[in-house]
């Protein structure tokens, strides 16, 4: 019997995967359709770009509250409940180390948060290719409609409107909107795993979560205005230490509004989420792995 | 311990065990086990039979790695219980077993199956084979959100035998089943063993124990206090019954005489309706252990006061 | 016994994730101070974003949701804009600028609020003696201009922006030096039309002192062909022979504008 099977992780993952599609949890992408066409049926005073430019906003911040609140939810639901079950029981009463067990939960949340992902990704860029196709249509059209404007000046507007459509740079995107649900899923696991309810689980990681977009910048203005007090060495620095840093993740709004973002940033981006999802697990299993039930 | 088990490891080896539980981040725990031994040999149905909170089901999650031991020891088949690789050769059916609710008869032993390193023809076949063993064949496809007590029990004895394993551990495996239930799953203990299968298996009920065990242990507060066959410890050699029927206080008194005026020493030591005898060690058991424990307590208190 | 194996476990977890901050925590920082640079992130210490909008919508801003608050701010400027509560819709359009400051058109329409419609709407109240009016219509426009150009400093090289900023200065404060500065500006800037050309010309043609440059350029356009030849353009360039005193012959012809027009735009029907 091999020590460490991704085989077994796969299967455990799907399973998850079953689990909280029964859950009838992707019910919700008919939440998100209905949304997304709404917000493309925005008009206000809004120019062409405005128009695109408002659907993406819209879709993607929809799928990155979707995606962390989805991975606090599902991971806090899933390990509690398999112990409350007694299922873990017969999980680990078979020969499944519990490192699999708890890798296994954690990929089947991210495939079925990757998945949705996806189809909302395919749903939404449907949609605005869609608007884009009319609001380029009507743009052309009122262009043309004045005498003054060559070939060449319709030409760049439509770029200009072309910019805030579909684009493949969207994709950074939805990575960085996963990798941040990857990273808030493992935290929760960690959680959850000297949690004793659901629900203490959720509060907690939404708190350090929450806590995680603004510590750097309130300890900033903590160590400013009281300087390197004792607080600041025994408590303020070591909080920041020990909570994640969701900031960099942001970059996401920036992608989506049509800003060329760096290859390499994309990559240390990359890297520093899997050095989460690997020290939280790392720490989940140190402090599952001689749990009683 | 024979000379033939020490080259065939055991199926089931518990030495020495003790399990203490802290109740609270205070000095208030609970000892589950005390000093806990003992063997089931390869091949053999073990019964341990204990009344509520005796520290079966905690035995058994020390054996299968759910638990570490306090102190003492656990192996099967010579592999330590905290090694993942004895697993493989366990299947396991929890008190009162839960599975995915989500999933139907026949993904639950898949799943399972796929746990164990099962893929493909031979995975499906050996569910299908399962499904028809513990006849849930026509629920195969149902959910288990919808599996009555008695099929849940039955789904669970399929998937601990999953992966064929050479050991099947089954806590309270007829707890909250009806009588027919209760039969099916008995029929099946008989049938793993015809097969060498060793069973591991605890119950409060007594009937079924004494029907399908070639040996007992009789655990109370933790501790072991008669472990034998099944023949040894309701036998009581220097004891004989006699059951009659219909017989009147006369013909008693007139027995009770003749006993009197046996040469032999022999002893009158009461008359009564009879009651099952593993029953009857069992109450006697309890209440000795009661007794015990209500001796180290008081012990326990004289000790305080000074 | 187990409290201790407790404490244990738990202070060696968190040491764990002190030393693991420990290790991400520069390579953090230093991302997050480069994206902040190449304006990918946004640096809400210097914004101070937090005296502009309320707590909860920056805590929003905080957690990743900066679009979708600008969104909010864009329907309650509009509601705003209804009411003509025009400190409210200036406001929110610093909030909006401040939150997605490289969306062009936000201080482009920020702009064109204050400049435009605030202006007037306060030029049109006549509850108001006349003398407030024409002050306050003066204040809004400047608050439009100053609106603009912090946009114009972050966003140099926008056609766009330059053209609005032309625009005000043309129509509202009707100083043509500054407008013709601005046209030439969005001609040069990353979205040209050709009408930026023709009206930087226009403009530099009514800025008192560089008349002679106006006029090389006006001439060069008018050299390029019928396309550029239109009656406001050979208007502007027979003002300017009469101030410059070109000689008559190398003066241009004056042309019924209107004939060619419709030889160019069929579908033109005068100015
Ligand atoms: N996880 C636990 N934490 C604290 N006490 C426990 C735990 N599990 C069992 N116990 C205690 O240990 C004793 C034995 O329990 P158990 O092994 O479940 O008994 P049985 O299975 O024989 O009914 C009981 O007194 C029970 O309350
Ligand atoms: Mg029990």
């Amino acid at each position: 019997m091999p020590i460490f099977s991704p085989g077994r992780i796969w299967v455990l993952a799907t399973s998850t995967l079953t689990q909280l599609v029964r859950m009838k949890s992707f019910y919700f992408l008919i939440v998100f359709a209905l949304f997304v066409v709404a917000a493309s049926n925005l008009n206000l005073l809004y120019t062409a770009a405005q128009k695109l430019r408002v659907v993406k906003d819209t879709s993607f911040g929809a799928m990155s509250i979707f995606s962390w609140l989805f991975a606090i939810a599902a991971t806090a639901v899933l390990i509690p409940r398999d112990l409350e079950d007694r299922t873990l029981y017969t999980i680990l009463s078979k020969p499944v180390p519990r490192l699999e067990y708890l890798l296994g939960k954690l990929a089947g949340v991210l495939l079925t948060i990757g998945i949705a992902l996806v189809v909302m990704q395919i749903l939404f860029t449907g949609i605005l290719f869609l608007r884009e196709v009319t609001v380029l249509a009507e743009e052309r059209q009122i262009l043309a409609s004045h005498p003054e404007n060559t070939e060449a000046d319709i030409r760049t507007q439509l770029d200009l409107i072309r910019a805030q459509g579909v684009s493949w740079q969207l994709l950074y995107a939805l990575w960085a909107i996963f990798l941040k649900a990857a990273v808030v899923a493992a935290l929760t696991m960690l959680v959850s795993t000297f949690a004793s309810s659901s629900l203490f689980t959720m509060i907690v990681s939404t708190i350090i979560f929450l806590v995680g977009h603004f510590h750097k910048l309130a300890a900033g203005y903590w160590i400013q205005e009281m300087g390197d007090s004792l607080v600041t060495k025994l408590l303020v620095k070591p909080v920041l230490l020990i909570i994640p840093d969701f900031r960099v993740f942001n970059v996401v709004e920036a992608v989506v509004s049509g800003q060329p973002v760096a290859m390499s940033a994309m990559l240390t981006m990359t890297g520093l989420a899997a050095l989460y999802v690997a020290v939280y697990s790392a720490i989940a299993l140190y402090l599952f792995i001689d749990k009683e039930f | 311990m024979d000379s033939s088990s020490a080259t065939v490891p055991a199926a089931v080896e518990v030495r020495n065990l003790t399990k203490v539980f802290a109740l609270s981040l205070t000095k208030n725990y609970v000892v589950a086990v005390e000093d806990l031994s003992l063997t089931v040999g390869s091949g053999e149905v073990y019964g341990l039979i204990g009344p509520n909170g005796s520290g079966k089901s905690t035995t058994m999650k020390v054996v299968l790695g759910l638990m570490a031991p306090t102190s003492g020891t656990t192996r099967v088949f010579g592999v330590e219980s905290n090694d993942v690789r004895s697993r493989q050769q366990i299947g396991f059916l929890p008190e009162n077993p839960y599975f995915y609710k989500h999933l139907t008869g026949y993904e639950t032993l898949l799943f399972y199956g796929r746990l164990c390193g099962l893929r493909g023809r031979e995975l499906k076949d050996r569910a299908h084979e399962l499904l028809a063993l513990v006849d849930l064949e026509r629920a195969r496809d149902r959910r288990l959100a919808g599996y009555s007590k008695g099929m849940l029990q039955r789904i669970g004895l399929a998937q601990a035998l999953v992966q064929r394993p050479r050991l099947v551990v089954l806590d309270e495996p007829t707890a909250g089943v009806d009588p027919i239930g209760s039969r099916q799953i008995r029929d099946l203990i008989l049938r793993l063993k015809e097969e060498g299968i060793s069973v591991f298996l605890c119950s409060h009920l007594l009937e079924q124990v004494q029907e399908v065990c070639d040996r007992v242990g009789i655990i109370a507060n933790g501790r072991m206090w008669r472990e034998g066959s099944l023949k040894d410890l309701i036998a009581i050699e220097d004891q004989t019954e006699i059951i009659l029927r219909d017989a009147s206080p006369e013909l008693l008194a007139r027995i009770a005489d003749l006993v009197k005026a046996d040469a032999g020493g022999a002893e009158w030591l009461g008359s009564g309706n009879p009651r099952t005898t593993l029953e009857r060690l069992f109450l006697d058991s309890v209440r000795a252990s009661q007794a015990d424990a209500d001796r180290r307590a008081a012990e326990a208190a004289a000790r305080e006061e000074k | 016994m187990k409290l201790r194996r407790i404490l244990r476990k738990t202070a060696m977890a968190l040491a764990m994730l002190v030393v693991f901050g420990l290790l991400r925590s520069p390579v953090e920082d230093s991302l997050t101070r480069r994206l902040v640079a190449d304006k990918l992130l946004m640096d809400t210490q210097a914004a101070n974003l937090s005296g502009l909008i309320g707590q909860s919508a920056f805590l929003a801003v905080l957690g990743g949701l900066r679009p979708l608050v600008a969104i909010y701010t864009t329907l309650h400027a509009f509601d705003a804009w209804s009411y003509r509560e025009w400190d409210t819709v200036e406001r929110d359009y610093r909030i909006i600028v401040t939150l997605i400051p490289d969306d062009i058109d936000s201080w482009k329409t920020g702009a064109w609020h204050l400049a435009y419609n605030a202006a007037a709407s306060y030029y049109l109240d006549e509850s108001l003696p006349m003398a407030t009016r024409q002050r306050l219509t003066r204040e809004w426009v400047r608050k439009g201009v100053a609106f603009l150009e912090p946009g114009l400093e972050q966003h140099p090289r926008s056609s766009a922006l330059h053209k609005q900023m032309g625009d005000i200065y043309r129509e509202k404060i009707e100083d043509p030096c500054l407008a013709a500065r601005h046209y030439k500006l969005a001609m040069e800037g990353d979205a040209p039309r050709s009408y930026m050309r023709r009206f930087h010309g226009y403009f530099l043609a009514r800025c008192p002192g560089r008349e002679r440059e106006a006029y090389d350029f006006l001439m060069a356009l008018y050299r390029e062909g019928p396309a550029q030849r239109l009656p406001t353009l050979i208007q502007r360039v027979k003002e300017l022979e009469a101030k410059l005193e070109i000689p008559p012959a190398q003066q241009i012809p004056e042309v019924d504008p209107d004939i060619e027009m419709r030889k160019q735009f069929p579908h033109f029907r005068g100015e």
